[in-house]
């Protein structure tokens, strides 16, 4: 497949005509030739691609220094010469690479740079002039948060990268940068702390990165299912953030992140299931209302996999649970339904389900407006049409506002498939159905891992250290130790002990009484 | 996902004795052990406790002589190929067959209590699914799953014991020892074979990533399980008192089903069953995994799902076609039940230990002799 | 490897659906049934139900619900030579399906409960969605003409019977509300006696339809009554209240209780005390005989409620008095509800638990001849009383409207 790199030949106007051959006849591809005055022989030749260089800089930077050379200068210098100049004097961006085969040049070119020339010299320089238009830094649609930094990562790797820079300002903080993708040469970068991070886990990750072979890499989800540990699972096995700070503090727990240029969705891994129910904020806000939130996220979670599927075993199944008045009440409801509590509950879900993707796919003028009036209509008319009970309904309203406690949007999908499973065991089999599945469920998890790390882990093998960032979030000065397995184990100890805080002894205002 | 070396830690192998044995005990204990010693079978439980930290001890004592190999293997490589197969052989199928007796019981509990019209094999087949299912992942995520469910039922349990606190009438443990010794001693017999299923820790001891706590996790389990049949007796006693116990069919959730709180929470034992159910699949998937396990290893079998399949549905029909009705099962429990876990969870690690004591005082002689 | 595994739950799956739901009921096809009679003629057991229709209690759409008119309940038996024929029977009427779960209270007829209830504890036992907890009335006429009255408090009846029965029994005291598992364990008990409560209906007509209860002022109500002793499962005769409260006092079973009583030594002014607490502790001695004597002592506290005696309630002295009138009083009920007991051989006391628990020796000897030794039995009764407050006025009327009084 690879062929041998050749080199770039010794005339400009060789190489300036072999570009335009590769490249096509693209009207953004821009090709200035540069000769000394009367000479005629162009010296100096700048090719970049418009829609990709930032113009600023090669107008400022290149294309007005080299305009402002001397006349003498061309004259004086021969092409090594005019070479230096060019390198040391004349450019004035920061970042140059020296190429010399053609595969690097058109890359060069495709990634922004601009390449010059330099008539009979075989060595090609290329400009670091990346730009063009892009999004700006912006506060992050998904995963957003009341007290908390309000940026989010670009599509720009560049910018993703710097918005980790700034957060770790450690040296240990590793980029390690991998080409991925035949045709998209896309970039794909793997962050972590050396000395934190586990580098067995680093390895494994850089393994399963250089063995994927594609054309293409659009955005880090293709890159999530091919290095996840197990495909037929629905629950996710690396999670994504659009939060530099969350997947700050995820490297700095140990984790170990990927960033890929084009997506603001950069993924982190290894993950465990109670990292899925974790908010950035839970770690701004005071410690009890951030356990206080953590615990509904995990009963939402049930209650978004589980509650249709109880409430057709429980009404369908076992009816002595439910108290007296309230099953007199749903007797009279399922009075006029003409459907089994099961098909109730399928057709109410599935409209719903129908409802929600409607509202995401909707122009975003109308898409609210038509969601809640589809909501109403289609709920209210149901109910008064006899078509499904009263119950019913709020069973799935329920179950789908629920949903959207759960942080992570990954891990809401996976409680939304598995529900209607349940429904199915529930409607058939009771809650001795519902317990069946569960239970697959639970092995099916036990035996998950997420490279190498039990998915299960801090509970599951148990480890009682890290229980304090679970089901609760303890104060800061009480989690002194990272994650295990997680972490390179000599840097587990987070924090220094003993640090809860304290009013001094004497206290200031009294003293300035005594005084 | 099928990795060589399988660890597990003390705690989850605590957890797995003890729902080892607990999830059946649960269903027919108290009403067993009330019929022979009335108002003083918790002395009779307790009595069986006793006897089954002797074997506890005896156990981790003969588990800790295992160098770290596996069980079958140890085994060959000290007594030789013919024994391991007569041993090997034989835990297989007792390990088939409480898998099997273990399956029917809860398939006709399921059968009794909430689903009644359902056939037994679909319920059956349901079990053996997941069962197989977490054979097929292994001992260690059946280890990880056990821990999850023994922390669920912990909790469950104190829950419980809140709830019923207003219905216990203390009353009915009285007149205590009113029955003579052998009376006690004759219902400890019951209770103390439950508790011999500790002896799947030799199958399991050498899985456990810290050797050292082996000892502690056969005690500890044996204890844990045994002070949850005490407790189980006794509240089945304080609530229904000694007669009553007798005429109900499962009373550790008929208990439960008398809680009511204020008019809407009541019927509460769905919910005490549906943990039960998790308690179960664990038992049998252990013991599942103890059959396989021998199998595979006694005939160093690389791939494993072909005999775990065979073996899952061989314990299915057994389950469903051995026993016509539930009076031939308890007769068949009654008869071949006890001679059957005594002869595979004592007699096999007795016959053991004085082998390998044997073996060890002959190498050990052959030894002098040599040196003299 | 996990595609095969998908493939075979994918395949078992599809057939659980298709072939499904063996146990499913829907709501819709339930007789919900919220009172049970159970009355026995020629042989015969004929089974009353008392059925809730949802739809006549809330609407479907959960609005103001009770659409009046309707009747919330309908009632009918049927009759069988066992208990489940005649539930089975049921289906040869009914379009729906009885369902027991919700079931709150029994209604046995005294024909019944004096022939024996033990098949009904059978089924009680052995039926999964029958609840234990149900509680457990007698009624001396049909228990159907029970479950056709209708309560303009409680649209459904039989919920109402139960409420009445366990107000009764937390404040009242008088009647136990005695639940279907407490009856099977006391009758299985040393003492092979029960007690169960009795519900008639007082007045005619009776109410049964809606337009009835729609008045202010009913022509018949249901009411607790006496209490019905039942021994070896058999009925045998019947405590009035004031036996009925000695038997609470002797069971150590009273929770709050209305006492009215006479405050002076003679005479006919009366007061009422509300007892709040109340222990009792029974200890069994044996004589030098080999008789059984038992000893009995009530503690009981309470606030005074009410009296009609020119008292004057700071004076300790007064309170002392008052005191010795209601140790007086309930030592009274205590005496008469062992006579009673005395009467109809039948140990509703619990004295055989008493002796068995503390000479369990002895016990074994006189087992089998208690039913003529019980009578025998001595009672010792201690009781004090503690009248803990007097409520918010210090003085009875009565004195400050004496011409003397300041």
């Amino acid at each position: 497949m690879k062929k041998k790199p050749t080199r770039i030949p010794n005339t400009i106007q060789e190489t300036a005509s072999w570009i335009q051959d590769q490249l096509g006849a693209s009207p953004d591809i821009i090709l200035r030739a540069y000769s000394a005055e009367g000479a005629g022989a162009e010296r100096v030749v700048l090719v970049y691609i418009d829609s990709l260089v930032d113009n600023d800089t090669v107008n400022s930077k290149i294309v007005r220094p080299i305009q402002e050379l001397s006349e003498e200068a061309f004259e004086r210098f021969d092409e090594r010469g005019l070479y230096a100049l060019m390198k040391d004097r004349i450019l004035g961006v920061g970042s140059i690479a020296e190429i010399d085969t053609f595969d690097h040049v058109i890359q060069s070119l495709l990634e922004g740079n601009t390449i010059i020339l330099v008539d009979g010299y075989q060595t090609a320089l290329a400009a670091q002039t990346a730009g063009g238009d892009e999004r700006g830094v912006e506060e992050p649609t998904s995963q957003t948060v009341i007290r908390g930094p309000k940026e989010g990562f670009t599509e720009n790797i560049k910018t993703n990268m710097s918005l980790l820079r700034r957060r770790i300002k450690s040296p240990k903080l590793r980029f390690v940068q991998q080409k991925i993708g035949e045709v998209t040469q896309t970039s794909v970068v793997i962050v972590y702390l050396d000395g934190i991070a586990n580098q067995k886990i680093v390895k494994e990750i850089t393994r399963r990165l250089s063995t994927i072979d594609t054309d293409s890499i659009l955005e880090s989800g293709y890159i999530e299912e091919f290095i996840q540990d197990r495909t037929y699972t629905p629950f996710p096995t690396l999670q994504n953030s659009e939060r530099p700070d969350g997947i700050a503090a995820g490297i700095l727990e140990g984790q170990i992140a990927i960033i890929v240029d084009g997506t603001p969705f950069v993924l982190l891994a290894p993950v465990t299931f109670n990292r899925f129910f974790q908010s950035s904020e839970d770690y701004y806000q005071r410690f009890d209302i951030a356990s206080f939130l953590r615990l509904i996220r995990y009963g939402s979670f049930l209650a978004s996999m589980l509650l249709p599927s109880l409430y057709i075993a429980i009404t369908t199944f076992h009816q002595e649970m439910i108290p007296t008045t309230l099953l007199i009440s749903l007797a009279a409801q399922r009075e006029g339904t003409p459907f089994p509590a099961i098909v109730e509950a399928f057709i109410m879900e599935i409209t719903f389900e129908v409802l929600r993707e409607a509202g995401v796919r909707m122009p975003r003028a109308i898409g609210s407006a038509i969601s809640i009036v589809g909501a109403l209509v289609l709920g209210q008319a149901a109910v008064q049409a006899g078509l499904v009970s009263a119950a019913m309904v709020i069973v799935v309203s329920f179950t789908a506002i629920a949903n959207f406690v759960i942080p992570s949007m990954n891990m809401a999908a996976a409680s939304r498939l598995i529900r209607f499973g349940l429904m199915i065991l529930g409607g058939t089999f009771g809650l001795f159905g519902i317990m069946s599945g569960l239970m697959f469920m639970l092995i099916h998890m036990a035996g998950l891992r997420s490279f190498g790390i039990p998915y299960l882990l801090p509970v599951s093998p148990l480890s009682i250290n890290n229980l304090k960032d679970v089901f609760i979030r303890a104060p800061w000065w009480r989690m002194s130790k990272r994650p295990t397995l997680v972490s390179e184990p000599e840097a587990e100890t987070r924090q220094g002990k003993s640090q809860k805080p304290e009013p001094p002894n004497t206290d200031p205002a009294h003293e300035g009484d005594r005084g | 996902m099928m990795k060589a070396t399988e660890k597990i830690t003390a705690l989850q192998a605590t957890a797995l004795l003890m729902l080892a044995i607990m999830p059946t005990g649960l269903l027919y204990l108290p009403a067993i052990v009330t019929k022979i010693a009335a108002q003083d079978a918790w002395i009779s439980v307790l009595v069986s406790l006793l006897l089954g930290l002797g074997l506890a001890f005896y156990i981790g004592y003969l588990t800790l002589q295992n160098p770290g190999m596996s069980f079958i293997r140890w085994i060959e490589s000290r007594l030789g190929r013919i024994a391991a197969l007569i041993i090997g052989l034989f835990l297989t199928k007792y390990y088939v067959s409480v898998s099997a007796v273990a399956l029917q019981e809860f398939s006709t509990f399921i059968a009794d209590e909430i689903l009644q019209r359902t056939p037994v094999f679909i319920i059956v087949s349901i079990v053996m699914i997941v069962v197989l299912y977490a054979v097929y992942h292994g001992l260690e995520t059946i280890a990880r799953v056990t821990l999850i469910v023994f922390f669920l039922n912990v909790v469950l349990t104190f829950i419980g014991l809140l709830l019923l606190g207003k219905d216990l009438h203390f009353a009915y443990l009285l007149p205590v020892g009113e029955k003579p010794v052998p009376v006690i001693l004759k219902g400890s017999i019951s209770p103390f074979i439950w508790l011999t299923e500790v002896a799947v820790l030799l199958i399991i001891g050498p899985f456990l990533n810290k050797k050292q706590y082996l000892m502690r996790t056969s005690v500890t389990g044996v204890l844990l399980a045994g002070t949850w049949n005490v407790l189980l007796v006794m509240l089945a006693i304080l609530i229904f008192g000694p007669k009553l116990v007798q005429l109900v069919a499962y009373p550790s959730f008929a208990v439960v089903s008398l809680v009511e709180i204020g008019n809407f929470l009541e019927r509460l034992e769905i919910v005490f069953i549906s943990l039960w159910i998790t308690t179960m699949y664990v038992k049998i998937a252990l013991f599942m995994f103890a059959a396989s396990h021998c199998l595979n290893d006694l005939f160093r079998i690389e791939n494993k799902l072909p005999i775990q399949l065979g073996l899952g549905l061989f314990t299915l029909m057994t389950a469903l076609y051995s026993w016509d009705n539930t009076a031939d099962f308890s007769e068949f429990m009654r008869l071949a039940g006890p001679p059957h876990l005594f002869l595979a969870n004592i007699a096999i690690p007795l016959l053991l230990g004085i082998a390998l004591w044997f073996m060890k005082r002959t190498a050990h002689r052959r030894g002098e002799q040599n040196d003299g | 490897m996990t595609g095969k595994m998908v493939r075979i739950a994918l395949v078992l799956a599809l057939a659980i659906i298709t072939a499904g739901c063996w146990d499913r009921k829907e709501l819709n096809e339930l007789a919900i049934t919220s009172a049970t009679g159970f009355d026995v003629q020629d042989n015969q057991w004929i089974i009353s139900y008392q059925v809730i229709i949802p739809s006549s209690i809330s609407s479907g759409m959960g609005g103001a619900g009770s659409s009046s008119g309707h009747s919330p309940v309908t009632v009918y038996s049927t009759k069988g030579r066992t208990i489940r024929e005649a539930v089975a029977h049921s289906l040869l009427e009914s379009p729906r399906r009885l369902y027991f779960a919700h079931n709150r209270v029994m209604v046995v007829s005294e024909r019944a409960a004096k022939k024996g209830l033990s098949p009904i504890l059978d089924v009680y036992f052995r039926q999964p969605d029958s609840r234990e907890t149900v509680n457990m009335l007698v009624t001396k006429g049909s228990p159907k003409r029970i479950l056709e009255q209708l309560m303009p408090s409680s649209r459904i009846s039989g919920q109402g019977i139960q409420e009445i029965i366990s107000l009764q029994s937390e404040n009242g005291s008088l009647l136990p509300a005695v639940k279907i598992y407490e009856y099977g364990s006391s009758i299985v008990g040393d003492a092979r006696s029960a007690l169960l409560p009795e519900i008639l209906v007082s007045g005619s007509p009776d109410v049964t339809t809606t337009e009835q209860t729609n008045k202010t002022s009913q022509p018949s109500k249901l009411r607790l009554g006496q209490l019905a002793i039942m021994k070896e499962d058999k009925l045998v005769g019947w405590l009035n209240h004031r036996e009925s409260l000695g038997v609470a006092f002797i069971t150590n079973k009273v929770n709050t209780v209305n006492i009215a009583f006479s405050c002076e030594e003679s005479g006919d002014k009366n007061s009422t005390f509300e007892l709040l607490r109340s222990k009792t502790k029974v200890e069994p001695k044996q004589g030098d005989g080999g008789g059984f004597t038992i000893s009995i002592a009530v503690d009981a506290y309470g606030t005074l409620e009410e009296t009609e005696c020119p008292l004057d309630l700071h004076k300790p002295e007064v309170i002392a008095g008052l005191e010795k009138q209601l140790a007086k009083e309930i030592e009274g009920s205590i005496r008469a509800a062992l006579l009673a007991s005395r009467r109809h051989k039948s140990d509703v006391l619990g004295f055989a638990s008493v002796i068995h628990r503390k000479f369990p020796k002895q016990w074994e000897a006189v087992k089998d001849e208690w039913d003529d030794l019980f009578p025998m039995v001595e009672m010792e009764t201690k009781v004090s009383v503690t009248i803990e407050r007097v409520g918010v006025s210090n003085k009875s009327f009565k004195e400050l409207e004496s011409p003397e009084g300041e």
